[in-house]
């Protein structure tokens, strides 16, 4: 291998490893709050509730993700959950951005679509996305359990939320990797506490 | 001076000087955050005093050399409309903008005051209703909480003249960006100590653990200044990583929670373009869409011209401490306090002003015994 072939592989080697202690740390830290939101999210469903997931960018990607999960399950037998990602819905979030501001377009459409009951899900990087945040707390006022997957400093979001998740890193990259781990991990926690079989390990 | 005084004695300053050779076992290099900071080091000769064992860069704290060039260029765009009035604090007078400056336009005829206070500029909305009254804000974490308060009582007194063109920023987001940065050499900060008398210091801890860097939030005395060092000298040696308070005086780890609140209820989060280093994301505050009515910038639709920086300014590279001013070609020649390239040679916190100021552009063969040729 050549020396610039090495370093390459050196590198992302190194980020490998980063990535794996960055995810490995922050379930040493959570794991206890984990189960009792994935326990919240579960006896939600029970009562009928739907789940909204919301984030921008990289974290929109990863709020449809989410959605994808709870109403395609990748086991089968496990049942479709009702989720969705209010990211995905473009003439809708261009009309309320175009038409008012950026900030309102998730908190205005919970105000239209969400109940008492329901869950709200939020991911942002910095936890400073003024649009997730205000959903956030749009949601509260409606009586809708919420939870906040954030980075860095945790930013505004940890004082909104029900259950607040921070990944220690400054890193994007290494954030949104722990932050995926986690959406799946709540998936299968929530299906395993409805009584489903622990079948992914 | 009482409380003054004290913390210039020198014998203190020395003795602390002392300590740090005596302690570290090498150099280390520390980035002090404040620009009222660079200019006490600068002025006192404490980069010099420290030299063997600390190699001080001087960080980008200074909001005015920060403040985006189309941020500028449109306050000058509103200046120049009539029946407005644009109020400013003063270093942000002679800041050059693409093409001009607030001297200029005010000497060309447009309106434009300084004030002391963002409340000045509501007071003047209030007196003069006939008048559109912009202010132009421009600040970290210390000077937000007033502007705050003035649109707050702009908005509850229903002064509907008053607005704001806004370029606040905030520090920790810049701290993040500069260690994320690739070939930087920082290994601690000093923070800024009146930044956090207002935001407190735990925004900071989550940055000095992930990023394993000593912060020690000091203030801007000499004494002050040479017991920051002394402490992240000490947890660099240890290798500790902790948030430190050394300003002790001003600063309560949980800030001042009435001007947070005042800041709260009036901005939001947003990306923002700082001059000479880029975007840093989540590092300005906007006003929250409720206070829309409040924003200049949605209030008066100027045409812009693409904004245009010297291609001489080094700038940039001076607030990420990548080049000290007197590496710049431009320093002492080109740039002066009175035909600036840049912010930094203009702002009261600024690098370049500072270096000036203490007569580093006079080069060393035209000094003599009886004092400069």
């Amino acid at each position: 291998m050549s020396s610039a072939a090495a370093a390459l592989r050196a590198s992302a080697l190194r980020k490998a490893d980063e990535s794996a202690r960055v995810t490995r740390l922050f379930f040493a830290e959570n794991g206890e709050r984990i189960v009792e939101c994935a326990r919240m999210m579960a006896a939600a469903f029970d009562a009928g509730g739907r789940l909204f997931t919301m984030g921008n960018g990289g974290s929109a990607c990863d709020a449809e993700h989410a959605a994808v999960e709870f109403v395609h399950p990748v086991v089968e037998k496990r049942p479709a959950l009702p989720a969705t990602a209010l990211a995905h819905a473009t003439a809708l979030v261009t009309a309320v951005g175009n038409d008012e501001d950026f900030t309102l377009v998730f908190g205005e459409q919970l105000r239209v679509f969400g109940r008492r009951g329901d869950l709200v899900l939020g991911i942002s990087t910095s936890g400073q996305s003024s649009n997730v945040n205000r959903g956030l707390v749009v949601a509260r006022e409606l009586g809708i359990h919420t939870i906040g997957l954030a980075g860095k400093d945790g930013g505004r979001m940890s004082t909104l939320t029900d259950f607040f998740f921070r990944v220690p890193s400054f890193n994007v990259h290494r954030i949104q990797e722990a932050q995926e781990t986690l959406l799946h991990v709540l998936w299968d926690l929530v299906h395993v506490i409805r009584g489903e079989e622990d079948v992914l390990g | 001076m009482k409380f003054v005084t004290e913390y210039r004695d020198a014998a203190s300053v020395r003795a602390l000087a002392a300590a740090i050779d005596r302690e570290a076992t090498r150099t280390w290099t520390i980035m002090e955050v404040c620009g009222g900071q660079t200019h006490a080091i600068v002025r006192n000769g404490l980069d010099d005093l420290v030299g063997n064992r600390v190699r001080l860069l001087h960080g980008p704290g200074c909001p005015v050399c920060v403040t985006p060039l189309d941020v500028i260029d449109r306050a000058q765009a509103i200046a120049a409309l009539p029946g407005v009035t644009l109020c400013t604090f003063g270093d942000m007078m002679r800041v050059p903008g693409s093409h001009s400056d607030l001297f200029a336009r005010r000497a060309a005829g447009a309106d434009v005051r300084i004030v002391y206070s963002p409340l000045d500029a509501l007071s003047l909305a209030r007196r003069h209703p006939e008048r559109q009254v912009v202010f132009l804000a421009v600040g970290f974490e210390t000077t937000t909480p007033a502007t705050a308060t003035a649109v707050g009582l702009a908005a509850k007194g229903g002064v509907t003249n008053f607005s704001l063109l806004s370029a606040h920023v905030r520090t920790p987001p810049a701290l993040a960006a500069i260690l994320d940065s690739a070939g930087h050499e920082v290994r601690a900060f000093l923070g800024p100590g009146h930044v956090c008398s207002v935001m407190g210091a735990k925004e900071y801890e989550p940055i000095a653990s992930s990023y394993r860097v000593p912060i020690v939030i000091a203030g801007f005395e000499p004494l002050d200044i040479l017991e920051g060092l002394l402490r992240a000298v000490r947890q660099l040696e240890a290798g500790r990583a902790e948030v430190e308070v050394q300003y002790a005086r001003s600063v309560r780890p949980e800030g001042n929670r009435r001007a947070l609140a005042a800041v709260e209820d009036v901005f939001e989060v947003c990306d923002r373009r700082w001059r000479g280093i880029g975007s840093i994301p989540k590092s300005g505050l906007k006003l929250r869409y409720e206070l829309r009515a409040h924003d200049a910038e949605r209030r008066f639709d100027v045409d812009l011209a693409p904004s245009l920086e010297s291609t001489l300014c080094k700038s940039g590279e001076v607030l990420r401490g990548r080049l000290k001013p007197t590496e710049c070609p431009a320093f002492g020649k080109a740039c002066t306090p009175d035909t600036p390239l840049g912010a930094t040679m203009v702002s009261s916190e600024g690098a370049c002003a500072a270096y000036f100021g203490r007569g580093a552009w006079v080069p060393a063969a035209r000094l003599t015994t009886k004092g400069a040729a």
